[in-house]
């Protein structure tokens, strides 16, 4: 009987220390960008300098993610390095399979992306919101879509935002210049 | 209508409706013409309408900068 309390304690030890990582995880979404990558690095991840990191997706591996530097990964975004359906066989209850998640230098993430084990994708690349990335992106690719197809590579991207029309150069205005710009520009009293 | 006369025709229906011609030299990413949406589009067009196979590699600047360029490239890849 004590054996069995002592292990049902342990449990609870375990499942308690989970909730409170889950939950410190998910307030570093409030914090900055400096703070939440080396809160990422003290997990395990190994990420460049200079990332933008709004999403708080990271597994429940996350020394398998390797992100080079200077990358954003915008909101909703998720990096899974497990394939957990191996929980349906009864037979085999001890079975994960896992794939490390390697990233390029250069790399943006639109919204609600999932990368999935074993990726890679190359330097200089855009993956398109919500695309699920599977196997390898080659460097200076645009990929959208379920699963992620090259639909341009990222220079030719880049010809299209540089004459964009409604390209306005306001990052370095403050919130107020920036939205006197847009209203005028879209012509919004 | 051959193929200059045919991707103008498609340039001026689907992005440059305002517009009554096009040059085949105009520069359609440089004057904002094409977004990254609108190169989607074009080259679904082109694959289907000509009937080629676009490669990765062959999604830059150099083949959609204008309509000269992009009767080129679709020459280039008929003739494979």
């Amino acid at each position: 009987v004590r054996k069995a309390t002592l292990s049902r304690l342990e449990q609870v030890r375990r499942r308690f220390r989970q909730v409170v990582e889950s939950v410190r995880w998910k307030l570093m979404a409030l914090a900055s960008h400096e703070a939440r990558i080396r809160a990422l690095r003290r997990r395990g991840v190994r990420i460049g300098d200079g990332c933008l990191v709004f999403t708080t997706g990271f597994p429940t591996e996350p020394y398998l993610v390797e992100i080079g530097e200077h990358c954003a990964i915008s909101r909703g975004t998720e990096f899974i390095t497990h394939d957990a359906t191996g929980w349906l066989f009864d037979d085999q209850p001890d079975m994960d399979v896992f794939g490390p998640i390697r990233v390029g230098r250069y790399v943006y993430f639109g919204t609600n992306c999932t990368v999935l084990p074993g990726s890679v994708i190359g330097d200089f690349c855009v993956i398109g919101s919500g695309a699920v990335v599977r196997g390898t992106i080659p460097d200076n690719s645009v990929v959208m879509g379920n699963p992620a197809k090259v639909v341009m590579k990222t220079s030719l991207l880049k010809q299209v935002l540089v004459n964009h029309k409604n390209r306005l150069d306001t990052r370095h205005l403050d919130p107020e210049a920036k939205e006197k710009v847009l209203r005028r520009h879209f012509g919004i009293e | 209508l051959d193929i200059v006369g045919e991707i103008q025709t498609y340039v001026l229906s689907e992005f440059a409706a305002e517009r009554d011609e096009i040059a085949a030299d105009e520069n359609l990413l440089g004057q904002g013409i094409l977004d990254s949406m609108g190169i989607l589009k074009l080259v679904a067009f082109l694959e289907e309408r000509f009937d080629i196979q676009t490669d990765d590699d062959d999604l830059i600047p150099e083949n959609f900068e204008t309509i000269e360029l992009m009767r080129a490239f679709v020459e280039r890849k008929r003739s494979r």
